[in-house]
């Protein structure tokens, strides 16, 4: 006894030095929950990083939803911590078989590949059934503030959910309506979903909410009524999760504002999530039948319709076969009727239409359409189809016969009563648009025919007239464009040498008329331009050395040279001091420049 | 009908006497008649009618590809496979771009016996060479140069416009790039040919009597060398090699 108390102790003072500075605390956010409703285990890390996945241990009869990760970083005094908090939601079942009380075991932490174990948690579970008549404690209640001081009303659960089948042991294959009950005496600030809490082969169909009140326990809740329509697609035992929803509550502060501002106190915002038990269903197999090759169960009727019963060959006649009835179709596939032979039948795709009711599960019809061309003249029977179906209201198995019809064939003549050939076969039907896409397979190749146009113009390997002829209107109109250029460059810059002569000559004859000043400049300038003529130049934009030069480069005497000179220092002298050069000196200087064009000649 | 094809049309008119009298070329009729008349006998499933008033047009001097096209059908449908090929080559020589030409050249290769390609490799340079003709070159490169010349006179009428000048003497640059690559394309051409016989030898020189190399089967495709007298050079194009030899010229079929 004594050895066990001390290995108790230095246990116990083991683990206190192991935990002691761990970089880590563990919390719940609640110490009281009823059964179906969730409390939230929390692991904060301060430092450092987790390296390894965290294990919860497992905990009877109570379920444990998916994990969440948060951080936050937090600056004090210029102080930089950082904290990461795993959430793991954990939802009692059912009542502990021992107490309240459930116990959260130690489990190991690791952060930078150090391990650590946690300390062991625990939470008092009520049930809920207790809490509803206000005996209970109604964790939500107590989270909620609102239960200091106030009534039994305040232990009842605020928020709780059931779930409810209108089959629990349904046969593979046969619908049944699932409805989650969502209790709530509290205005919702927010309802998520949190995580799917559909069984595997199951197909489900929603089939919508609607509201309503309900009392329970002495207490009035609003309900909130989802409904599913389910098809369990195998038998055997099913497992359905917990329906689990994070609410956001309305609750009135703690601190409640006094006087006037206190009725502006709107409260504060309590997130909890909350779930439904999880279920055990039984889905039953079917029955063995030779007759049944589908397993389809309900309660079905069948119909047909021909466009036509009597045709000719080549024509086209559509059939059209509808299932209906209480159950799932899905499996009916695709229909292959044996129609008789000189009957070409090219199937649509089928129809399928399910419709969820609250009250009858699931309405189906399925829809298959053929479009038959006769090949042959004669009576054709279409024969009949069965369908086999396990009825769940009779607990046996049913059999439709649908009769397809009789079709009657003429044969088709032409005016001569030639019997003309069947005609080929109609496309099926279009498709519908939206509808499924099917691959196009060829059948067959064949050659692309041939070019039936006009004459062909195009793909002649000959000389391009037409370019050759726009391409020489082009060099055409390109010569006379440099023409003109050539022209009107000449026209500025120089002219020809009778052109300047003639200027030069009418310059002369008109000094006579003129004030001699002005005559003396337009007969130099005159002068200037013939002697540029005379070397290809433009004389009027040469300077008078330049035109010296020329002078001097045609063979003139010197004198020529000089006098040309002179002329221009005197015009130039004239134009810089008016009255320079009087009129008998201008007289003079033009018939000077006469003279010295003379002797360019 | 095209307006390039109304202006020609009126060029010629225009010019046809003056051609006639002056130069005394022939200039022929467009065989309308003749092109309705095929195109009935092959409706009427008269294929072998069909291939001879087909070739009787391919000897018009301008005959166009789409004469070819519509013998290679004609003669697919005499079951002359080998005929066909040869004359869905040459509508691909005068309209690469074709679709129908390509998909019936593909068509009717693809049931032949050997297995060589019906086209060169893909040139990174020459790409061009097997989607366009030297005719449609020489057109890109009329055209070309006389839009620039046309620039180049407005240029020159307008001597402030001196960037038109630049764009001018640009586009005569292209032009004879694109003379340049016609010409290259014009005596370069590949002529392509077919094997009309049932089985065909290919020797290893001209003449029965020196080495079979290999045989071919009819429609194979093949690229002609040269060609002298009864004897053809012919060059296969397989996916990796190159093979040569010479085939009797009546064993084969190659449209100018």
């Amino acid at each position: 006894m004594q050895i066990r108390v001390y290995a108790f102790w230095i246990a116990l003072v083991g683990w206190t030095f192991a935990s002691y500075g761990a970089p880590f605390s563990l919390s719940l956010d609640s110490q009281e929950v009823s059964v179906g409703e969730a409390v939230t285990l929390t692991l904060s890390i301060t430092e450092g990083e987790l390296t390894q996945d965290i294990q919860l241990p497992r905990i009877p009869d109570v379920a444990q939803g998916g994990s969440g990760r948060s951080s936050s970083v937090t600056i004090v005094n210029g102080q930089i911590s950082r904290q990461i908090a795993y959430t793991f939601p954990l939802v009692p079942q059912k009542m502990p078989e021992k107490g309240k009380r459930v116990t959260i075991p130690s489990f190991v932490v690791e952060i930078d590949h150090k391990r650590y174990s946690t300390e062991p948690l625990s939470f008092v579970v009520t049930e809920p059934g207790a809490s509803i008549p206000g005996a209970g404690v109604g964790a939500e209640d107590h989270d909620a503030g609102a239960g200091a001081g106030e009534s039994a009303e305040g232990k009842a659960p605020a928020v709780f959910i059931q779930r409810e089948f209108s089959n629990p042991t349904p046969y593979e294959n046969e619908p049944m309506v699932s409805t989650v009950k969502i209790y709530h005496r509290v205005d919702l600030a927010k309802a998520e979903v949190a995580g799917d809490s559909k069984p595997p082969d199951m197909r489900v169909l929603t089939l919508g909410e609607d509201r309503g009140q309900e009392q329970m326990g002495g207490q009035v809740y609003q309900v909130i009524r989802l409904r599913e329509v389910w098809v369990p697609t195998k038998s055997g035992a099913l497992h359905v999760p917990s329906f689990r929803l994070q609410v956001g509550m309305m609750v009135p502060s703690q601190r409640r504002s006094q006087g006037l501002f206190g009725f502006f106190d709107q409260g504060r915002m309590v997130s909890k999530v909350v779930a439904s038990r999880e279920e055990d269903l039984s889905v039953r197999p079917l029955p063995k039948d030779p007759r049944d090759q589908l397993g389809l169960v309900g309660e079905f009727t069948g119909t047909v319709r021909l466009s036509t019963d009597h045709l000719k060959v080549g024509e086209t006649a559509t059939l059209t076969l509808k299932i209906e009835g209480r159950g799932a179709l899905d499996r009916l596939g695709k229909l292959s009727l044996p129609f008789p032979s000189g009957i070409r039948a090219y199937d649509d795709k089928p129809e399928i239409k399910e419709e969820a009711s609250a009250t009858k599960g699931l309405l189906s019809r399925s829809t298959f359409k053929f479009a038959l061309v006769p090949s042959q003249a004669g009576t054709f029977p279409l024969g009949e189809y069965r369908l086999v179906f396990f009825n769940p209201a009779k607990g046996a198995f049913s059999e439709i016969v649908v009769p397809l019809g009789t079709l009657t064939v003429d044969g088709s003549v032409d005016a001569n009563g030639v019997a003309m050939t069947a005609l080929p076969p109609a496309p099926p039907p279009a498709q519908k648009k939206g509808g499924e896409k099917q691959t196009v397979s060829a059948i067959s190749t064949d050659l692309v025919d041939i070019y039936r146009g006009e004459w062909p113009s195009e793909g002649k390997n000959r000389t391009p007239i037409v370019g050759l002829v726009a391409f020489f209107l082009s060099c055409l109109l390109y010569g006379g464009a440099r023409i003109r250029a050539f022209s009107r460059r000449r026209g500025k810059r120089g002219i020809s040498k009778a052109q300047a002569r003639k200027q030069f000559d009418a310059e002369v004859q008109r000094a006579a008329s003129l004030d001699p000043l002005l005559s003396a400049r337009k007969v130099y300038e005159a002068l200037r331009v013939y002697l540029g003529a005379l070397s290809g130049r433009y004389g009027a934009a040469l300077t008078g050395q330049e035109l010296e030069a020329l002078v001097k480069e045609r063979g003139l005497k010197p004198e020529v040279a000089a006098l040309l000179h002179e002329i221009a220092a005197r015009l130039e002298a004239d134009s810089f001091s008016p009255h320079a050069l009087q009129a008998e000196e201008a007289r003079q200087k033009v018939a000077q420049m006469v003279a010295l064009a003379k002797e360019m000649v | 009908m095209s307006f390039s094809f109304f202006l020609e049309n009126q060029l010629r008119s225009f010019f046809r006497p003056f051609l006639a009298f002056v130069f005394a070329l022939p200039i022929q009729a467009a065989p309308e008649g003749k092109w309705l008349e095929a195109r009935q006998a092959y409706d009427k499933g008269e294929y072998p009618l069909a291939v001879s008033l087909y070739s009787e047009l391919t000897q018009q001097d301008d005959a166009s590809g789409y004469v070819y096209y519509n013998l290679g059908n004609s003669q697919y449908r005499s079951q002359h496979r080998g005929e066909a090929m040869a004359a869905y080559l040459a509508a691909r020589a005068r309209m690469p771009r074709n679709p129908d030409i390509k998909a019936n050249l593909k068509y009717v290769h693809g049931q032949g016996l050997d297995h060589v390609n019906i086209e060169r490799n893909p040139s990174i340079f020459f790409f061009w060479q097997s989607v366009v003709t030297s005719s449609e070159l020489y057109a890109g490169a009329l055209g070309v140069g006389a839009f620039s010349l046309l620039l180049l006179a407005m240029g020159w009428w307008l001597l402030t416009l001196s960037w038109l000048r630049t764009f001018g003497r640009v586009g005569i640059f292209c032009a004879l790039l694109v003379g340049a690559a016609a010409w290259r394309q014009e005596i370069r051409q590949d002529v392509w040919g077919a094997v009309v016989k049932t089985e065909a030898k290919v020797y290893s020189a001209p003449g029965a009597h020196n080495l079979v190399l290999f045989s071919l089967h009819e429609g194979a495709p093949f690229l002609r060398v040269q060609q002298t007298g009864e004897w053809t050079q012919i060059l296969l194009l397989e996916d990796t090699t190159e093979k040569i030899g010479w085939v009797a010229t009546s064993d084969i079929r190659v449209y100018p």
